[in-house]
């Protein structure tokens, strides 16, 4: 009975601590504080941890305090707390979802601010993403698409056509030891992008209207079943931790994967990066998605012109570098690729010229789900492309639809 | 049951239509408060914007004829300004601006503001300038839905507005639909009447309470029903009387607004003439007419129209203009409806409560009987109320709306008829469809949970049995992983190549099979995952709850010469029940919206065949942005949840104790 | 004590070992995976059968306490939940003892009512639970959590205990009644001590709940520090790509406490009612 009675007073003494000291920080007298959010991890952490502390040791008046957020909460967090004034002052985010938090007032456009001379700092590629509505929404940190990882042990030279990985796969390809040349997630419609918009797909014309339902779509999701079906060189169902274990056990020659890719690789192991192959068929280069990670800022920030501040010290050429070389980030900023450490950076920024920059709209968050389960009907359900496709179409123009309504 | 000794002497009980009739009356006088309440509010606010309005349109469309790059034309839009604050009262700050443009990129500027970079102040007029040129871009882009604006070009936007002040801007547009600037006007609302009528009602209201209440020991059912007319009869005039008078006033503000701002114009015209470039307009007064125009040809046609149009929260004169704000259409206002809205449902819960208790009985003495039992589950109660209730009855709320980004409309029941209404029962994400897996799913699920955890747990009840502690820590283990982790693994297992599963089976001689790829497969792997994770929590339940069956009547069976499954059947079932039935009521309320393992182990695969209601709502909600939707899903999961629950409840009495 | 004779009662106790035997490894096999990976210095899971790390390594439990405030969520996640189970007990045990001894009026109503709140999708309440949350000012705080936490497991332990409770026989009451105790008498020194296997459960339930909780503890909590366990863990997943070693080494780690409070637990949920109390 004694040891029950220790076990629940030193729980309640747990309780009363833990309540009591709730720390509340008080804001220091002078400094206006920014407050920043971010899902950031590993090497990208840590570099935006060096930048943002020597940003606070020069500056006197502002005090940048940074809060990692896990990734899956970090959009319930964002608009959640942002309408309720108890959101960051700036964030950090790719750049899909700013028409979706444009319409919703959750972050304000920097056009005021934002000067030539802050603009020319970045890629123009990486800028036009974060523009909706003719409005500018952030400043680019980074871009982020799909490469080619191949395994050095086995592979030499990447293959620069379709038609060369897929000869070169096929040699790798072993179904005793499940080996196979080519490993990547071919039922996300993410990582299939590539191969869409290398035939010639687009996911929206120019007007915003969905084509999906187009031969060069049709012919991108036949390729994906191709090399699934005919070719054999991929696995016959893929998730993202298959592709990591099996380039790490050195059962996959090729992988289709992005810059994030790098830091669950096992130590040792013999890989490079490529650009990805020209799409035989259209003699297009494959062309992935690609994602503008940008900080932008709230709607609901107080102190808009001091966060402006910490925005454009975030991008600017000292801080991209240290973001390049310590976090291994393809930076936004042009004039940090003259002090590159790592090549295979150069990589990623060859990639960003034949990429598409995923779409900012709302009617993008729409289109996912369906295009994804019309590839799965595909690659892995051996269901003809044309049909999957127009039945995605239509569904997707329905949601939209109803959207609007 | 209670122990409590009930008091011999009660008091004389009023008789129930006197009660019922005062808590008629406060709710009558509480709705009418809410009503007026509502409706005041939004005609003083529309009353104060399209004042607003048509004073800025006045002086938008007297600087619009000027040609700005001179510099007289300059001078002459300051005067023009100028005038305008000082003859309309009201107009605490006005400014022209050229919209979006810095002064460092531009050939010639409007006169008034430029932009400036580095001074703060200028980000707000920036932002103004921005918001309008986007709600008047919207409208050129939605053509077809708005199709008015085309007609006229006449569109003005309330960018802030408050009971002490309205903030509008209007564009000046050169040519067709060309925004070349703003004109942002501050004008501070002339009072409105609506104040005493509240207070009117209010003193009625508390004196027909406090009447009725007097009326407790009159027992003629004849007075008390003159009574109740004499009250309806005095708030229907009142009503009248007070919606007459607010709408006169209305309109003199409006009528007299237009005058000054027709006379500032005119002045502004007349001035303008000598300018070079100045464009003279056709006819004069032009400006008043356009705003004034409606289809009907009313003079000041908002008031009347009213009826017609939907977006209630802005002023209809403008043709176009109640589109033009994209803003929430719950934006109603009413500090004041919100409090009257707070009286009647503080009235309508007390009515309730006296339905529930059973009209007759006064509260009071239910709770002189019972307060014991009240003290102790009230901190429950509360808790549940404020942290679940008062949650779950937003949530509601939404149900009946679209949303569209960030903006809500009310649909009314729409959702739920386009979710009912489609028999397309074949077809993936059809309604029926779901529904129907998601009954096998929680049937088959809780079924195995049942009995696998049953099972164990009579295996491990058995005290004389060795290391049984260790089997049961080991076998909670899956309880205690977190579901992420867990629902990884399992799918790894169930991969086609290098799945553990397969693998298995292939010792059996049996071909690989593609588990993701077909239903059967898919809810397959779904089923096992969750059997293997949900086994443990019935397993501890029932380990508790065999502890209820007291060891002396197996002993009596025992002596009877009863067999082991005689023994199960006759004693430890039966008496089980009361201890496990909770938890399996809960456990199926769980399965049913049991959102982790369907998301994380197929997602839906393949085509959201194996998505359970819970699944689609969510998808709804975050794939599909349609919270409405989602919501009305969510209401309907609930309402069959609920009608489960209560059928079950009345079949098996388990709000009942065992010894009734 | 019984009539079966010896031999067949080790054939029966075979037999409930080899069960408990082949069940419990078949519940295990997934697990072994998850210490395969958390003892593994790879990010990722191995494609191979063999359940036992190639060549274990401590990497990934050393990252978690050197490279992240894993020991701080912990606190956090034990005080949560700590005074999650002592409010939610000493919530539902009170109720539950009204619900199953008295009748009043709108008991019925609220007992249904504990079980409507567990039927409204939880997603969709998390919206008006951040309004209501951050207008009582409790963002940010261990307080706001272990309100909201021990509410949303109140309806499961009131109906746990009333269940149970109702299989307490009545005369047990009434002759204490008889020798002059007090309903809080009775209550405290008769029903409770008999009801510790379902009180055990309770707080194993209202333990679990709070502590495996995340997107509510992710929403509410602005500074890393004030993080729970799960957050912590959902730290390790990004968009593409998770850090699966850390994940399962964590895991391991969160899942440690549950399994010690169950073990010490289940002296309780095993002891039944007092010998001599029933026979009345």
């Amino acid at each position: 009975m004694k040891m029950h009675r220790w076990i629940w007073i030193a729980t309640a003494t747990l309780v009363a601590l833990g309540i009591v000291g709730v720390p509340r920080l008080m804001a220091q007298a002078e400094k206006t504080q920014v407050v920043l959010w971010h899902a950031y991890r590993g090497d990208e952490r840590k570099a935006l941890e060096q930048v943002v502390e020597t940003f606070n040791a020069s500056h006197a008046r502002i005090d940048v305090k940074l809060l990692a957020v896990p990734f899956d909460a970090f959009p319930d967090k964002i608009t959640n707390a942002i309408p309720q004034g108890k959101g960051p002052d700036i964030f950090i985010f790719a750049h899909d979802r700013i028409g979706n938090w444009a319409e919703s007032k959750v972050i304000t456009p920097i056009d005021f601010w934002a000067d030539d001379d802050v603009l020319e700092r970045f890629m123009p590629q990486t800028m036009k993403p974060l523009t909706y509505r003719r409005k500018l929404y952030g400043l680019p940190m980074a871009f982020k698409s799909t490469v080619l990882f191949y395994n050095k042990d086995l592979i030499q030279t990447p293959p620069k056509t379709t038609d060369e990985m897929i000869a070169l796969a096929k040699k790798f390809t072993n179904k005793e030891t499940k080996s196979y040349g080519l490993v990547y997630e071919f039922a996300n419609f993410y990582m299939h992008a590539a191969w869409f918009h290398g035939f010639g797909a687009r996911v929206f014309d120019s007007d915003g209207n969905v084509t999906l339902n187009t031969p060069a779509a049709a012919a991108s999701f036949q390729f994906a079943q191709d090399l699934r079906n005919k070719y054999g060189i991929v696995p016959q169902e893929s998730t993202s931790v298959l592709v990591t274990s099996l380039f790490n056990e050195g059962k996959a020659a090729m992988v289709i994967n992005g810059p994030w890719f790098r830091a669950e690789l096992k130590e040792g192991l013999n890989y490079g990066v490529a650009p990805l192959p020209v799409v035989s068929a259209t003699n297009q280069p494959a062309r992935p998605f690609m994602g503008s990670e940008a900080v932008l800022m709230s709607a609901k920030s107080e102190h808009q012109e001091e966060a402006f501040t910490v925005m454009t010290y975030l991008t600017d050429v000292d801080a991209a570098v240290v973001r390049m070389n310590v976090g291994k980030q393809p930076v936004a900023t042009a004039a940090a690729y003259a002090s590159m450490t790592d090549p295979m950076i150069k990589v990623f920024r060859e990639q960003l010229e034949n990429s598409v920059p995923m779409p900012n709209t709302p009617q993008m968050l729409l289109v996912w789900s369906p295009v994804t389960n019309a590839l799965n009907a595909v690659v892995t359900g051996g269901s003809p492309p044309a049909r999957e496709l127009a039945k995605a179409q239509e569904e997707i123009e329905k949601n939209i639809a109803a959207a609007r309504r | 049951m209670d122990s409590q000794p009930r008091e011999e002497t009660r008091p004389a009980r009023p008789p129930a239509s006197a009660v019922g009739l005062s808590i008629v009356i406060a709710l009558c006088g509480g709705m009418l408060l809410v009503l007026f309440g509502v409706l005041a509010g939004i005609w003083a606010r529309d009353a104060a914007r399209l004042d607003a309005m048509i004073r800025a349109r006045a002086i938008a469309d007297a600087v619009s004829r000027a040609d700005d790059s001179t510099e007289s034309g300059e001078n002459w839009i300051r005067d023009v300004i100028d005038s305008a604050k000082t003859s309309l009262p009201g107009t605490t700050e006005a400014l022209v601006l050229e919209g979006r443009t810095f002064v460092a990129h531009t050939d010639h500027a409007l006169a008034g503001t430029r932009l400036d970079r580095k001074n703060v102040e200028h980000k707000r007029l920036y932002d103004d300038a921005d918001e309008l040129a986007d709600q008047l871009e919207r409208n050129i882009d939605e053509r077809k839905k708005y199709p008015d604006l085309e007609k006229n070009p006449y569109a003005t936007a309330v960018l802030e507005s408050d009971e002490h002040e309205v903030y509008v801007a209007a564009p000046i547009i050169e040519g067709k639909m060309d925004v070349r600037g703003i004109v942002a006007l501050k004008v501070t609302p002339a009072p409105v009447k609506g104040g005493q009528f509240a207070l009117w009602m209010s003193i009625a209201t508390a004196a027909f309470i406090v009447a009725a209440w007097l009326m407790v020991r009159m027992e003629p059912r004849v007075s008390q029903v003159l009574v109740g007319t004499m009250f309806i009869a005095f708030a229907g005039v009142l009503v009248f009387q007070q919606v007459h008078e607010a709408s006169a006033g209305l309109q003199g503000v409006l009528t007299n607004t237009g005058e000054r701002s027709r006379v500032l114009w005119q002045g502004a015209m007349d001035s303008g003439k000598a300018l070079a470039g100045f464009r003279t307009p056709a006819s004069t007064g032009e400006f008043l007419e356009a705003i004034n125009q409606s289809e009907h040809g009313d003079p000041v046609p908002w008031f009347e129209r009213r009826g017609e149009r939907t977006g209630a929260s802005m002023g209809g004169g403008i043709p176009g203009a109640s589109e033009l704000r994209p803003g929430p259409a719950l934006e109603v206002d009413g500090r004041w409806a919100w409090r009257g809205l707070g009286v009647v449902a503080a009235l309508m819960a007390l009515y309730l409560l006296l339905l529930v208790t059973g009209r007759t009985r006064k509260i009071a003495e239910v709770f002189r009987e019972h307060w014991y039992a009240y003290a102790y589950v009230a901190p429950a109660v509360i808790g549940a109320v404020v942290l679940v209730f008062g949650p779950f009855l937003f949530a509601i709320g939404l149900a009946f709306y679209t949303r569209v980004y960030n903006t809500y409309e009310f649909v009314g029941l729409k959702n739920f008829i386009e979710i009912l209404s489609n028999f397309k029962v074949l077809e993936s994400r059809n309604f029926y469809r779901t529904l129907g897996v998601t009954v096998m799913w929680t049937v088959i699920n809780v079924s195995l949970h049942v009995s696998i955890g049953l099972g164990l747990a009579m295996l491990l009840k058995d005290k004389t049995l060795k290391f049984t502690p260790v089997y049961r820590t080991l076998l909670i283990v899956p309880w205690a992983l977190p579901n992420y982790i867990t629902a990884l693994i399992w799918k790894g297992m169930f991969n086609k190549e290098y799945g553990a599963v397969n693998e298995f089976l292939g010792l059996l001689g049996i071909e690989p099979v593609s588990w993701f790829t077909t239903f059967w497969g898919a809810f397959t792997a779904n089923l096992v995952t969750n059997v293997w994770l949900g086994f443990p929590f019935m397993m501890v339940i029932s380990l508790g709850a065999l502890q209820s069956i007291p060891a002396d009547l197996y002993e009596a069976a025992d002596v009877d010469g009863a067999g082991r499954w005689d023994k199960f059947v006759r004693i430890t079932l039966p008496l089980l029940k009361p201890a496990l039935f909770p938890a399996i009521i809960l456990g199926i309320i769980w399965t049913f919206n049991n959102f982790n393992i369907i998301y994380l182990v197929s997602a839906g695969a393949p085509d959201n065949k194996t998505d359970i209601l819970i699944t689609e709502a969510y998808r709804w909600a975050f794939e599909k942005y349609q919270y409405g939707y989602a919501s009305a899903y969510s209401m309907i999961i609930f309402l069959i949840l609920f009608s489960y629950t209560y059928v079950t409840n009345r079949i098996t009495k388990s709000t009942e104790g065992a010894y009734e | 004590m019984t009539h079966v004779k010896s031999h067949e009662i080790n054939y029966t106790k075979l037999l409930s070992h080899l069960v408990l035997v082949v069940v419990t490894l078949m519940t295990l096999y997934p697990v072994i995976w998850v210490l395969k990976m958390a003892f593994t210095p790879v990010q990722g899971f191995s494609t191979s059968l063999n359940p036992f790390p190639a060549n274990p390594s401590l990497e990934n439990f050393s990252y978690l306490f050197n490279d992240t405030p894993f020991v701080r969520w912990g606190i956090n996640s034990l005080v949560i939940a700590a005074a999650t189970t002592l409010v939610g007990i000493f919530l539902s045990c009170t109720a539950a003892y009204a619900f199953s001894r008295f009748r009043f009026p709108g008991r019925k109503g609220m007992l249904l009512g504990f079980l409507v709140t567990q039927m409204f999708p939880g997603v969709m309440m998390m919206i008006p639970l951040y309004l209501l949350i951050s207008a009582l000012g409790l963002l940010d705080s261990l307080f706001g959590l272990i309100l909201v936490y021990s509410t949303t497991s109140l309806p499961f332990s009131t109906w746990m205990l009333k269940g149970y409770f109702d299989t307490i026989p009545q005369d047990l009451e009434e002759s204490a009644v008889m020798d002059g105790a007090t309903r809080g008498m009775i209550f405290w020194k008769i029903i409770i001590p008999l009801a510790r296997p379902a009180i055990a459960v309770v707080a194993l339930f209202s333990f679990m709940s709070a502590w495996n909780e995340f997107i509510l503890a992710a929403t509410f909590m602005n500074q890393e520090t004030m993080y729970t366990l799960p957050v912590g863990l959902k730290m390790m997943v990004g968009q593409y790509s998770t850090e699966w070693g850390h994940f399962s080494a964590a895991s391991l780690l969160v899942s440690i406490p549950i399994v010690a409070l169950f073990f010490y637990l289940q002296q309780h949920l095993v002891s039944g009612l007092m010998a001599g109390g029933v026979k009345g």
